[in-house]
């Protein structure tokens, strides 16, 4: 400051003026045009510089008139103090502003695939995540900051459900830790947390995805033959079930084939909920030929019912059984409810463990093995179950003449590849590539190419089976039997587990399950430290006696030395 | 040129004053008591966990290594916080109380000087604190299986010591504040506190105010450096710890030089 000449001193103290305007002109820009870009930070920043600097020289001329030098020092230090924080201030907000990262770690942990980034990084307009669970999470907090740093569209928040309950009205928010994402005024689940199941990009960019595309699977329900409705609300009706679809992104409507000149073309699936009629000849043709062309059907039959299907499930090798379905194994409670805890190994079941679900009025299935088709049982019941001929009876026992002898199946899932050798595995990964021409496939399918290292090959062996099953949507046909219709009434949809059969059926059905981006979850290197007894015992020895007696040794030589 | 044979000179005789000082050895000793202790009990008890978790069959792989080295240094950290601060607090402090800051204020070397020397000092300390658990990590991380890439836990390593100089920055100028090294000790440990649990208050805040308050925690930033990830964000931050620290000691002292006059 003394180094300057007094003439130039005179004119600095106009930089304050300068700088102001400057600054002004930055904020102006940044709040008219609400992007806070280089352009106004940069104003903002070299006009709060040129302001600071001009203050330096302005105040010293206050300072003259009040000829007191401590104070002179005390201000020129609370100046000099203020311009240093507000200028650490600014630094600092630019590398927060336009962050760059390097992710040290092997697996690349903490760095968004390409996929993530391109999607993001191009969002039109504003996209929210919204995490209903008061305390955040801080591995899914910093996913999501990662998920911000790629772009400007892209919001979250941590709602405490206990406390916005406007939110919680609006997103449809059923139990703590769900994730919704919010797009254009399109409202959409994604996902419950919990203990085992994280927040992943795989899950989060996927959802994403579809909300962009817009991606509404459209499901029908079959109506006209006395079928449970979804516009029915009790004990007849499918309201629970078609709210939770819609909840978790379909578009549900009503069929009645007899209404209609032509068959819908964009169904994702189509229910056929208990017809109480037999279906027409044409009707069943025209499903037949929609299934045959890789369309996906769930069947849910009330016990003894005609429905006309049966040449459909002949096709198939379904067959139904008009026996009753008596569980022996619940106490107290009527006979034909039936109680179960056995699962299939299918997607649709994957989670359930022992879960329980329950099931009033059904009756067994059987499937004979069709060449082709691959069917798993999803639901069996307990061995201390039986399929009852005489419901005449007054008691229900089993006969072992008529009566079939637990475990029985009462839901199937069925599925047709359309190609041929459809066994062969790497025929199959040509044609995925082939058959996906999006550009972000493309680029997905590179990059998954690439990142063949050979720590991801024990994982690779898993996943390669459900991509090559789920990436053949158009071409398999997918179909759903149940020997019972009440489990997705309304009365009986809340409870155990009976919405998850239901929702994950259709899921699996509509084939929205697989991602149809192929981001591989993050995952740690394997890695294992095989200390032997000896060196963990080094270590103690060394880290816990040896070293810290060293440094007490020394602390007492050198006392000793001072005396 | 003199400014760095000046800095050079404060930091040796910064650095011997540490290592003649029986208090800076108990010091010393009791923190690689306590670090070698967590080092060991970390290392079991993951291992342990490992190995219960191999018995369940887990599908995901596991890097005993990079969750060992995230645990440990986590801990460390923590250590840090409470050992530092009695690092920092007779930097300046001690001075006072013998009287010769008026010295130190008004002699030809510059309050920039001696303030980046004295800083220098107890950061060279502290490093030659840290050297023993090097040799642990060199026998722990030397069975590793596959080998362990040297990124990761260099980058911890850095961002411990980046961190250390923050709080002892902090702590310095904290400590020229006063001629009671416990007060400084005190005030230090306070405010680093303060710093390292701050985003827990910004999660309570509005929108502008939680993203400023959380990104300046400590915790924060040196998490993100022990986990691998060098943010450019986080080498700020804790760089313009470090300059703040330093700035406002050379302004303390400076406002002493003319304060007795």
């Amino acid at each position: 400051m003394k180094t300057i000449p007094k003439p130039a001193q005179k004119y600095l103290k106009y930089l304050v003026f300068l700088g102001l305007s400057i600054a002004i002109a930055g904020l102006v820009a940044g709040f008219v045009s609400e992007k806070w870009s280089a352009l106004p930070i940069s104003l903002l920043v070299v006009g709060s510089l040129l302001m600071l600097v001009g203050l330096v020289f302005y105040l010293p001329q206050l300072q003259v008139v009040l000829q007191q030098r401590s104070t002179q020092v005390g201000t020129d230090a609370i100046v000099a103090t203020l311009s240093v924080i507000i200028i650490l201030g600014l630094i600092n907000f630019l590398a927060v502003r336009y962050p760059s990262r390097i992710d040290l770690t092997e697996t690349q942990l903490f760095t968004l695939s390409p996929q993530t980034q391109k999607i993001i990084g191009n969002l039109p307009q504003p996209l929210k995540v919204l995490v209903f669970d008061a305390t955040p999470d801080p591995a899914d907090k910093e996913l999501l900051d990662n998920y911000r740093r790629q772009g400007d569209n892209f919001q979250y928040e941590f709602v405490d459900p206990q406390i916005k309950l406007g939110m919680v009205e609006k997103f449809g928010v059923d139990s703590a830790r769900e994730v919704h994402l919010e797009y254009d005024e399109r409202l959409q689940r994604l996902q419950t947390l919990s203990e085992q199941e994280s927040l992943s990009e795989v899950s989060l960019s996927n959802g994403i995805e579809r909300i962009i595309r817009q991606e509404q699977p459209q499901i029908y329900f079959l109506q006209g033959h006395g079928e449970l409705s979804p516009d029915n609300s009790g004990e007849n009706g499918l309201s629970s079930a078609e709210s939770s679809l819609e909840n978790a992104g379909y578009r549900v409507e009503t069929l009645n084939l007899a209404d209609r000149a032509e068959f819908p073309q964009d169904a994702a699936a189509i229910i056929v909920p208990a017809p109480q009629q037999e279906l027409l000849e044409r009707e069943v043709e025209l499903l037949q030929d929609y299934l045959d062309e890789g369309g996906s059907l769930l069947l849910m039959f009330e016990p003894r019912t005609e429905s006309g299907l049966e040449p459909l499930l002949e096709e198939w090798g379904v067959r139904r059984d008009s026996r009753l379905i008596i569980d022996g194994s619940i106490a107290n409670s009527s006979l034909a409810t039936v109680l179960v805890n056995n699962y299939g190994l299918h997607p649709i079941t994957a989670d359930f463990e022992n879960g329980n679900s329950i099931y009033l009025l059904s009756e067994p299935l059987e499937v004979e093995e069709v060449e082709g088709i691959q069917a798993t049982s999803l639901l069996r019941t307990s061995e201390q179950s039986w399929a009852e001929s005489d419901l005449e009876l007054e008691e229900f026992e089993f006969n072992p003449g008529s009566d079939i002898q637990g475990p029985l199946t009462i839901g199937y899932a069925l599925n047709r590849q359309q190609t041929e050798e459809s066994e062969d595995r790497d025929k199959l990964e040509e044609l995925d590539s082939d058959e996906e021409e999006s550009p972000t496939s493309e680029e997905s399918e590179s990059d998954s190419d690439e990142e063949e290292s050979p720590a991801s090959e024990e994982s690779d062996s898993d996943s390669d089976e459900d991509e090559s099953e789920s990436k053949q949507d158009e071409k398999e046909s997918r179909l759903v039997v149940f020997g019972n219709s009440r489990f997705a009434t309304d009365g009986w949809f809340k409870q155990q587990l009976n919405g998850d059969v239901f929702l994950n059926s259709v899921k699996w059905l509509a084939n929205t399950d697989d991602t149809s981006l192929s981001i591989r979850p993050k995952e740690l290197k394997n890695r294992r430290l095989n200390l032997t007894v000896g060196q963990a015992g080094m270590i103690f020895w060394l880290a816990v006696f040896i070293v810290p007696a060293f440094g007490f040794a020394i602390a007492g030589w050198t006392w000793w030395r001072r005396r | 040129m003199i400014a760095i044979s000046n800095i050079i000179a404060i930091f040796r005789k910064e650095l011997q004053g540490y290592f003649t000082s029986p208090f800076a050895y108990i010091i010393v000793g009791v923190f690689w008591f306590l670090s070698g202790s967590f080092f060991i009990s970390i290392l079991l008890e993951t291992s342990q966990e490992i190995s219960l978790l191999e018995q369940q069959g887990t599908p995901y792989p596991i890097d005993a290594a990079y969750i060992f080295l995230l645990r440990f240094f986590s801990a460390l950290g923590l250590l840090s916080l409470f050992i530092l601060p009695i690092l920092s607090m007779g930097l300046y402090a001690e001075e006072r109380k013998r009287g010769t800051l008026e010295l130190l204020a008004t002699s030809p070397i510059t309050n920039w000087s001696v303030a980046v020397g004295k800083l220098l000092g107890a950061i060279a300390f502290f490093t030659f604190m840290i050297l023993p658990l090097l040799i642990y990590e060199a026998i722990a991380f030397g069975t590793a299986d596959p080998p362990l890439q040297p990124g990761v836990p260099l980058l911890a390593h850095l961002g411990l010591i980046l961190l250390a100089a923050a709080i002892l920055s902090l702590g310095m100028f904290l400590s020229s504040l006063t001629d009671s090294t416990i007060l400084a000790a005190i005030l230090t440990f306070t405010l680093v506190l303060l710093l390292w649990i701050v985003d827990l208050l910004a999660n309570r805040l509005p929108s502008p105010f939680s993203d400023i308050l959380s990104h300046l925690s400590l915790l924060k930033h040196y998490n993100n450096l022990i986990q691998g990830v060098v943010d450019l964000s986080s080498l700020v931050l804790l760089m313009s710890y470090i300059i703040l620290g330093l700035f406002l000691t050379a302004q303390s002292i400076e406002a002493l030089r003319f304060a007795r006059r």
